[in-house]
């Protein structure tokens, strides 16, 4: 419960943050609509128009980082990558590697392993003059190599009759693998000079998946919780700075 | 723009808070279904007039009840059961044994229990005429163990 509330109050941090930047951009705009009215300023503005910055930007997904301090069921960490290649488009390149024990009604399992995805995004933002602000779409291919561990089980029975044990298992199925594909939505805001602050959320389909026998992947590094129908959904909020190669 | 902005973020903290999306509504454990015949005309259901069940050391699951079948939980704890079955007049027990198999269902039911390789063992024949295993396999709740009276 402790990381929902954590999720919930960092997601109000970043809205809470995207005002002021709001803010900066509002007081571009008047500096721009000053200068309409003195055509000689116009045309100085179009003569020292700034060059867009291409770059490789690196950063890891604070969200992940901090769970793993306070929640000793879960340790993980994501390194989230792009470059930009064209005005718009990005190649993103994110990995990662998850340990993480879940409590369900019936049963306790440990999930373990590291991922990649692999993608573009497209971004749909008009920045005014030298923001880089991004809010876009992408991509995604992901791979997760993982292993599946049974801890706990209690069979399910009806009723009370009987007292119902609680079996420990040491049931551990290693080598699993998943492909699924991903739709991302996210924005990505520029705090400081080349210092980024983003969030995304991502719609996933599973393309395939090893399962264990007499059991079910409940939740696949990278993937994250496997929903019914093998849907699956995620989040990520990260911080990154851009290493500017070049600009044009 | 500014509505997207904020659109994003709020619903991204939603989903990411939401986690319980499913409830065990899929099948759970099977009980073993006995069903009660005539003695002497054996294809024929016949009730028990006053049957009380339990099943050893526990309290009673049927009690003093006119009925053709009965369902009895199996005990998950051990690979046998025994159960004492009193028809108002005398008192038979009968001991089930029986090899546990788990079976998964669902993330939310978790793991049932599937029986194999039924049998009886410690039978007495004071009411019960004849008890004859029809499926060695509690998987669901169809006919197991036919009991003549």
């Amino acid at each position: 419960m402790t990381a929902n509330t954590l999720k919930f109050c960092i997601s109000i941090a970043i809205y809470v943050i995207s005002f002021s930047t709001r803010a900066q951009e509002v007081e571009k705009q008047v500096d721009l609509d000053e200068s309409i009215e003195t055509p000689v300023a116009v045309l100085n503005d179009t003569l020292s128009k700034k060059k867009e910055k291409y770059g490789l930007r690196i950063g890891f997904d604070i969200l992940k980082s901090t769970i793993s301090f306070i929640d000793e069921d879960f340790t993980g960490i994501e390194i989230v990558s792009d470059l930009r290649f064209q005005k718009n488009l990005y190649i993103a390149l994110e990995f990662g590697a998850t340990e993480r024990t879940d409590q369900e009604d019936f049963l306790n399992y440990t999930s373990k392993g590291g991922y990649a995805k692999v993608g573009a995004n497209y971004n749909l933002y008009k920045n005014w003059l030298d923001m880089n602000n991004e809010i876009y779409v992408g991509v995604r291919y992901g791979f997760s190599s993982f292993s599946q561990k049974l801890n706990e089980f209690t069979p399910n029975y009806y009723g009370t009759y009987f007292d119902v044990p609680t079996y420990t298992s040491n049931i551990e199925v290693d080598g699993l693998t998943a492909h699924w594909f991903e739709f991302v939505i996210g924005l990505k805001v520029e705090l400081f000079k080349n210092f980024f602050l983003g969030t995304s959320i991502s719609m996933k389909n599973m393309i395939s998946q090893d399962q264990p026998a007499n059991f079910l992947n409940l939740y696949i590094p990278g993937f994250e919780r496997v929903y019914v129908n093998n849907k699956g959904f995620s989040a990520n909020y990260t911080m990154s700075y851009v290493i500017p190669v070049f600009s044009k | 723009m500014k509505k997207l902005f904020i659109t994003t973020l709020i619903i991204s903290s939603i989903l990411a808070s939401c986690q319980k999306d499913d409830f065990c509504v899929d099948l759970i454990t099977p009980n073993l279904i006995i069903h009660f015949y005539d003695s002497v005309n054996p294809e024929e259901r016949k009730q028990v007039e006053n049957l009380t069940v339990w099943a050893d050391g526990l309290e009673e699951l049927y009690t003093n009840v006119a009925i053709d079948s009965i369902a009895l939980p199996l005990d998950p704890a051990e690979d046998f059961t025994t159960y004492h079955l009193n028809s108002g007049e005398s008192q038979d027990q009968i001991t089930i044994n029986y090899t546990r198999k788990e079976v998964f269902v669902s993330r939310s039911c978790g793991y049932i229990y599937n029986f194999t390789e039924l049998n009886l063992t410690d039978i007495s024949n004071n009411w019960i005429v004849n008890s004859v295993i029809i499926n060695e396999t509690v998987e669901d709740d169809s006919e197991h163990l036919k009991i003549l009276h």
